[in-house]
């Protein structure tokens, strides 16, 4: 046990506080001192950076505040630097292109560290309530983030994401109204335990597809592909790796609370139709960002996969989530070096790529194998620890169909593949390139590489985490 | 009237704002559904939970619907001004 909570609780929110007052901080000092105007990227880097470092030292067990809202333990640290880290690459990418006028920069980098503490909170929640406030806190900013440019593709982004996860929301709330009428809380603990009837489960069913759509399973998915390819492309590459880690982390929460019954059924053909359908409509794409969508549609399918493992797949999704989202920042960070227009390249765009930027290309390929599961890349080894404990439960025909439905994703991974290394370029490539986007890139590739080849201690600290659930 | 009858007609301005919202075309009457909904699920709140406890919950469900409704009207009135249309089918930029 440790000695003082309340001074270990005071070290471990400084990260979230400083987060706040960075926000603060990009929004207003420009405003006041002009000479600042442009720098809220480095500042806002600077502040990620050095929240990353405040919580080295995990706390030694669980230990629960504000009437258990909030859950610190092994867990959450592990997903707190998993979040700061992505908003530390989603920064750099902003910083290399701008995705906004230099005069909105503030309310930018305000918007996008809002949704960085709203997904922290979201991770640690204890309890369903905090959990729909954090979400909300998470979501809200995006949904202004994918407009922010204020140009045609971004706005419909907006107002598509906006209109579905307010509509989410909605059925999240009366869920939770349903639920506050059954229980005698709302904590993760009390649900647990408790009577399941009728009314109990058409809560449920509320709650859990309101966090799907936010998750983006099938069929909650709709608004997807067009948010990622009208938002600004580092927007996308947060989308895809964040929003969606704040929704698994609670759907797998819901999840857990049962051990079979309806509930469960619904999360297996969740995960069948999610896995089906989005690498089957991914296959039709030309956009890149559309198709990295649709990767992302899918990827939440194996991710529900996971879930039936246990904990052993608790641990998979924990180690999955870092995986995925170094290959899906990676191929962000490629579809931005490239973009001429706001919707980001075409495949067909990537054409010769090998042969003007061969280390970019050899990146790229990195991506699309270890997102469609090639050994020794770390998204083989997600991919199997995810549905190997689904298969140790005994849910061999639902990996069948997911296994079935990954060697199907190879062939547009491969396209985009083929496109770069096969096609002579058409039109050259875009002659400036910020070196802050190829670090990213090439920071990502290393880490997919590295991450598959020696997967052994991210995966041991996905199993230290997964052990405080 | 009683907590469950003021339910019942909660459920019931919920069902209806759900299927408003996913029939009607124009984006102010979707947002004002929007509202509605979140409305309805909050006096379902108050009408059912534990008393101070969802009382409580209502108070922040107010502010959430508020903060929702000033991105919801801040984005249409950038689509206005941009597309000069407001019905959904108009807004057609991205597809595939």
């Amino acid at each position: 046990m440790i000695a003082d909570p309340l001074a270990y609780a005071a070290s471990a929110l400084s990260g979230p506080l400083l987060l706040v007052l960075t926000a603060f901080v990009c929004l207003l000092l420009p405003l006041f001192i002009r000479q600042l105007r442009g720098t809220q990227g480095l500042i806002a880097l600077g502040a990620v950076l050095v929240a990353i470092t405040f919580f080295r030292q995990a706390p030694p067990a669980e230990l629960a505040f504000f009437s258990e809202a909030l859950l610190l333990s092994p867990l959450s640290s592990y997903l707190w630097a998993f979040a700061l880290g992505v908003l530390a690459l989603v920064i750099a990418l902003s910083i290399a292109r701008p995705p906004a006028p230099e005069e909105n920069l503030g309310e930018y980098y305000f918007l996008l560290f809002m949704a960085g503490i709203g997904l922290m909170v979201l991770v640690a929640a204890g309890d369903l309530f905090t959990a729909f406030i954090a979400l909300e806190l998470l979501s809200l900013p995006v949904y202004a983030l994918a407009g922010i440019r204020r140009s045609k593709p971004g706005l419909e982004a907006a107002y598509k994401y906006f209109m579905l996860g307010a509509f989410g929301s909605g059925m999240t709330v009366m869920g939770i109204a349903i639920l506050s009428s059954l229980y005698p809380a709302l904590t993760f603990t009390a649900l647990k335990v408790g009577p399941a009837q009728p009314l109990a489960l058409a809560g449920f069913l509320l709650v859990i597809s309101g966090f799907a759509f936010k998750t983006a399973l099938v069929p909650f998915h709709m608004w997807v592909p067009d948010a990622y390819e009208g938002a600004p492309t580092p927007i996308s590459a947060f989308m895809a790796a964040a929003v969606k880690a704040g929704g698994v982390i609670v759907l797998w929460r819901l999840f857990s609370l049962f051990s079979g019954g309806p509930i469960r059924e619904i999360f297996w053909w969740l995960a069948v139709v999610t896995a089906v359908s989005a690498n089957l409509m991914a296959l039709a794409q030309k956009g890149l960002k559309r198709l990295l969508a649709y990767s992302s549609v899918a990827h939440a399918g194996y991710i529900a996969v996971a879930f039936f493992g246990g904990r052993q797949g608790f641990e998979a999704v924990l180690y999955y989530l870092p995986v995925y989202a170094m290959a899906t920042i990676g191929a962000f960070s490629v579809a931005l070096l490239l973009e001429k227009e706001e919707k980001g390249p075409q495949i067909e765009d990537l054409a010769g790529l090998a042969k003007t930027r061969p280390w970019v290309a050899g990146a790229m390929a990195a991506f699309m194998f270890s997102l469609a599961g090639v050994p020794p890349l770390a998204g083989f080894f997600a991919k199997f620890y995810a549905f190997a404990g689904a298969v140790n439960s005994g849910y061999t025909s639902l990996v069948i169909i997911a296994i079935i439905m990954s060697a199907v994703s190879i062939y547009y991974y491969l396209k985009v593949t083929v496109v770069m290394y096969m096609k002579p370029s058409a039109n050259g490539h875009t002659a400036e390139a910020p070196g802050l986007i190829e670090a990213v890139i090439f920071l990502m590739a290393a880490g997919v590489i590295l991450a598959g080849i020696f997967s052994r201690p991210l995966l041991e600290q996905a199993a230290e985490a997964s052990r405080w659930f | 009237m009683s907590a469950y009858a003021l339910a019942s007609a909660a459920f019931l301005l919920f069902s209806l704002a759900a299927a408003g919202f996913l029939t009607c075309g124009s984006l102010v009457r979707m947002l004002m559904f929007l509202e509605l909904m979140l409305n309805a699920a909050n006096i379902a709140l108050v009408a059912l939970g534990p008393e101070t406890v969802s009382q409580a919950y209502a108070v922040m469900l107010f502010a959430i619907a508020a903060a929702e409704a000033g991105i919801g009207l801040a984005l249409i009135i950038t689509l206005a001004s941009v597309f000069r249309t407001l019905e959904a089918e108009n807004i057609k930029e991205l597809k595939g």
